[in-house]
């Protein structure tokens, strides 16, 4: 195959690692019995969670940035593409894991907030929040901060 | 262990000295079947790493220099080889064949366009005196957690309509030059990532399809052009293996 040369700029592959992990996950022919999904612990982490709570961790980030954007005076801003560009691709990794960070405390406090009405059926089911918590943990410890958390939910409940 | 890469044709020839994943990177070699092969390298029992991801889509890119690949999920790994030729290329032997010559010659291209957040989110409030309302009641300071959920609420599903939207124009213009397409837009919509099933003979007219197009989407939206790749997007088991592209977007002269 030639590579073929003309104006326009086209990368033979994405310019971060982040991108690039996105370009093959979950992509190609799935062999059921020797995917060894714990080898890609993080990515499955960042995938279970995002289904859980993804809409909400992102609706509360476009409401800061309205506000933030609202704030400013008219014509101050001046985005300019290529600097967002670049703070989203040196971001992007981080945005992930700082994603998940944020899930597991949104976790804590939508589970707060559902465990007064919920917990009376639940109080003889412990395993059965524990089961919840872990899914979200898979492959990798969770943090201190967000294992304190939990448990004091627990403790509170 | 084996990690298994790809399947390929028999005959497909392997570029000299490729290496694979892991430490110490073991050499890429076929395990064959009658028809189909599949590709892979030895690697000890260890953890694969982000990077083994860049590992996995180099040997990828080196494979579909010589011929049609179809990629395997990376994290795959089969004891030996009678395990590849027993769990994989028995079962998927005849249906990969097919795919494979219905691949050959053809690559992926993968357009994506980000989006200026906050021009688009200046837009949106601009167009909608109801959200420009429900924000003033946040930064009043009165709103209680939900007025903040449906304002999120509001944009994402605002910016969502313009992806869409521009996802609609986009295709409508690269579509005729390819194959099969799809598109897909991240958690946050505001990126829109295309990926189009391109004959390596049209890769020269598609590259100027999306310089025209890119040039004509202005400096709103910050693309990043990527291929040619695998047929990563095109490749699944389930939707793709078993049915030809369809006809709608298979220009028919070249027949499938």
């Amino acid at each position: 195959m030639t590579v073929m040369t003309t104006g326009v700029n086209r990368a033979p592959r994405p310019s971060s690692l982040a991108d690039v992990v996105d370009l093959i996950l979950d992509k190609g022919i799935v062999i059921d019995a020797y995917v060894r999904v714990s080898l890609v612990g993080i990515e499955l982490l960042t995938i279970d969670a995002r289904v859980v709570i993804a809409s909400v961790d992102t609706y509360l980030r476009f409401a800061e940035a309205v506000n933030r954007l609202d704030l400013q005076p008219e014509g101050q801003v001046t985005g300019l593409p290529g600097m967002i560009q670049g703070m989203t691709e040196g971001a992007s990794r981080s945005k992930t894991r700082g994603a998940l960070g944020g899930v597991k405390d949104k976790l804590t406090e939508i589970k707060d907030s559902m465990h007064s009405g919920q917990d009376e059926q639940d109080d003889d089911e412990d395993e059965s929040s524990g089961g919840r918590r872990r899914k979200l943990t898979i492959g990798r410890q969770p943090s201190r901060q967000a294992a304190e958390r939990s448990g004091s939910t627990d403790k509170d409940s | 262990m084996l990690v298994v890469y790809a399947l390929v044709r028999s005959t497909h020839p392997l570029p000299e000295r490729l290496t694979g994943i892991g430490k110490p990177a073991g050499q890429v070699r076929l395990v064959g079947a009658e028809r189909v092969a599949a590709v892979v390298s030895q690697i000890g029992d260890q953890a694969l790493h982000d990077d083994d991801a860049i590992g996995y889509l180099d040997v990828l890119q080196a494979l579909i220099e010589n011929g049609p690949v179809l990629p395997i999920r990376f994290g795959t790994l089969a004891p030996d080889d009678d395990a590849v030729r027993t769990e994989i290329l028995a079962p998927l032997g005849e249906q990969g064949a097919s795919r494979l010559d219905q691949l050959d010659g053809l690559v992926e291209m993968q357009l994506k366009l980000i989006a200026d957040q906050d021009a688009e989110l200046r837009d949106l409030l601009a167009s909608s005196p109801p959200l420009r309302r429900l924000v003033g009641q946040v930064k009043a300071g009165a709103a209680d957690v939900s007025v903040h959920i449906s304002v999120g609420e509001q944009v994402t599903q605002g910016l969502a309509e313009r992806r869409a939207a521009l996802d609609a124009q986009v295709a409508g213009r690269l579509k005729p030059l390819a194959l099969d397409h799809g598109s897909r837009t991240g958690d946050d919509v505001t990126v829109l990532t295309q990926y189009y099933l391109v004959r390596v003979d049209d890769l020269e007219r598609f590259d100027a399809a999306v310089q025209e197009l890119l040039e004509d989407l202005g400096d709103r939206y910050t693309p990043e052009y990527v291929g040619p790749l695998p047929p990563l997007d095109f490749a699944d088991a389930e939707n793709d293996l078993t049915q030809t592209p369809s006809s709608e977007t298979t220009p028919s002269r070249w027949g499938w």
